[in-house]
């Protein structure tokens, strides 16, 4: 355990004092922390499919890691400064992030909700098991979806591995993380405080977010991924930098989504298509972006090509798919599902919504690609080949979580954008402060 | 700025005392994992672990299944009884716990009894 938050203090130090990143310091320090977590993750899996020694590699990486940072700190002569200058706002900030920690493992309990047992943790297990991992990919168990990518189960693993026992507090552990991520995010994303303590009162106040986080499924670890990816798109709009290295940040973080969910696909896969459009003829940056997705995107291939059993929304497909496509009546019962879920579990989107169609109504990049992704699950749920309803049941809310802190990120921008002369932000911040 | 960082400093104390002490006590699962875990584990070393295992009970809810695959991993669980070896659980808490029978094909290689559960693991006779 501490060799492998040695090396992710190693890892997360590189990035936070390289100045290839124009990031503010916290969101850099939150992207090096989650950086490291995906590479630990493509690593075990790694570690699996070589059959490496994990001990050993994991030592080995720790050399090579002290070798570059040190090489690194001596070449571009690095001072270290720990500056401890904080601010109300960011004791007002510490004591909300307590109350959501309070409030979270309240909300918690042992192996978590039932997909994180029966899916994650028990995927997870399997692969803690180094001799007997592929046992996992099967169809039959086909119940437990082994098909699904293995981010979060690897990393559950690897912590497993390190302890040597299979323990409920590691994916407990874990569930903490993109939960508390997402609260930094929206704290440090934005430069007008208000809309910062705002953000933060929102998703803590949000007890059925928290809940749903607590639950230790996959789909807040998703969500802050889409989060992510969705605050580098708006940094790149701003920096209006085509050659900026966000790029490489932006592949990184946004083909993560492949690693974590097949929904993730949906998410990469768009974004592709916005980096090429924006980009056309910009080579520069569209090579920054398949070098920063290349690692992920071959690791998720591979694993589906070689070890993953066909996905069931696929393989249960029969010949009735047309029919489906024109059944009015599965539109319907989608949209209902979909305002009653909205209405009763999101109500600040609604209203967020309203604003936009009132104020702004032109339509951000991030903002299309949310639409689109939900756009496209609505599709996979016309022609699902499971029972309509229980398929929207059983998943609607999960689908909705995984957009909505970005929803939230993408509206709360519009208003900050309104607000964004220099002087108002130094006001505002001068008055909290 | 003194007292703003001995605030900050005794905050962050707070938070580390806060989870340590609270994720001690976190509430207990609301699936029967550990009554499980406390039974087969004990059967889990009379198998191979790469070998596909069936399974029976008396207890018919899926969540029963799966939490026996999970205590179970890295065997292969499957819910029928094709395999040549059953892991037979029954649940004394069930109305029917009397109602399963062993088939004069298998023999019994391991049964674990606790006041929840009785398990026993058949190897079919060849």
């Amino acid at each position: 355990m501490i060799v492998i938050l040695l090396l992710n203090i190693l890892l997360t130090s590189i990035l936070i004092y390289s100045n290839l990143i124009e990031l503010e310091r916290s969101i850099k320090t939150v992207i090096s922390f989650t950086t490291s977590m995906v590479l630990y993750s493509v690593l075990y899996f790694l570690i699996l499919v070589f059959n490496f020694k994990f001990n050993l590699t994991l030592i080995g990486l720790i050399l090579v890691n002290s070798l570059i940072f040190l090489i690194y700190i001596k070449k571009k002569k690095i001072k270290f400064n720990l500056n401890l200058n904080v601010k109300k706002l960011d004791i007002f900030f510490l004591l909300v992030l307590f109350y959501s920690l309070y409030f979270f493992i309240q909300n918690s309990n042992k192996w978590g909700q039932w997909d994180a047992w029966a899916i994650w943790s028990l995927h997870a297990k399997f692969l803690f098991y180094t001799d007997n991992w592929q046992n996992l990919f099967t169809n039959r168990i086909a119940w437990t979806h082994p098909d699904y990518p293995l981010m979060l189960p690897s990393m559950i693993a690897m912590f497993w591995c390190a302890i040597g026992d299979t323990t409920f507090i590691i994916p407990f552990f874990i569930a903490l993380l993109p939960y508390i991520g997402i609260l930094i995010l929206f704290y440090f994303s934005f430069k007008n405080p208000v809309i910062s303590i705002v953000s933060i009162i929102i998703i803590t106040l949000d007890f059925s977010f928290t809940n749903r986080a607590a639950a230790q499924y996959a789909d807040i670890l998703l969500a802050f991924f889409y989060l992510l990816s969705c605050i580098l798109i708006t940094k790149i709009i701003d920096e209006k930098n085509n050659k900026s290295n966000l790029y490489y940040l932006l592949g990184f973080i946004s083909s993560s989504c492949l690693w974590i969910k097949n929904e993730g696909s949906v998410f990469f896969i768009l974004i592709c298509i916005f980096i090429v459009i924006k980009n056309f003829r910009n080579y520069n940056a569209l090579l920054k972006f398949g070098i920063g997705a290349l690692i992920i995107t071959v690791v998720y291939i591979s694993f589906k090509i070689c070890y993953a059993p066909s996905n069931d929304l696929v393989s249960k497909q029969s010949g009735n798919t047309l029919s489906k496509i024109f059944d009015i009546k599965r539109y319907e019962m989608i949209l209902n599902y979909f305002k009653k879920m909205i209405l009763m579990k999101f109500q600040i989107i609604p209203i967020l919504a309203f604003i936009f169609l009132l104020k702004w109504r032109k339509l951000s990049p991030s903002l299309l690609i949310i639409g689109l992704t939900l756009i496209i699950y609505f599709a996979v749920y016309i022609i699902t080949p499971y029972d309509l309803q229980w398929h929207l049941e059983t998943s609607l809310e999960r689908l909705i979580d995984q957009i909505y802190p970005s929803l939230l990120f993408v509206f709360l921008n519009y208003f900050e954008n309104d607000f964004k002369s220099p002087n108002i932000i130094q006001e505002t911040t001068k008055v909290l402060d | 700025m003194i007292l703003k960082k001995v605030l900050i400093i005794l905050l962050l104390a707070y938070f580390i005392f806060l989870f340590f002490s609270t994720s001690i006590t976190i509430k207990p699962e609301k699936n029967i994992i550990p009554n499980l875990e406390e039974i087969l584990l004990s059967i889990k070393k009379y198998t191979n672990s790469n070998s596909v295992i069936s399974f029976k009970s008396n207890n018919s809810y899926e969540e029963f299944y799966y939490c026996t695959q999970f205590v179970m991993v890295p065997l292969i669980i499957e819910n029928n009884i094709n395999n040549d070896t059953i892991l037979y659980i029954i649940d004394k808490g069930m109305n029917n716990a009397d109602s399963l029978k062993i088939n004069i094909n298998y023999q019994v290689i391991k049964n674990v009894s606790t006041d929840k559960y009785k398990v026993f693991l058949l190897k079919k006779n060849k």
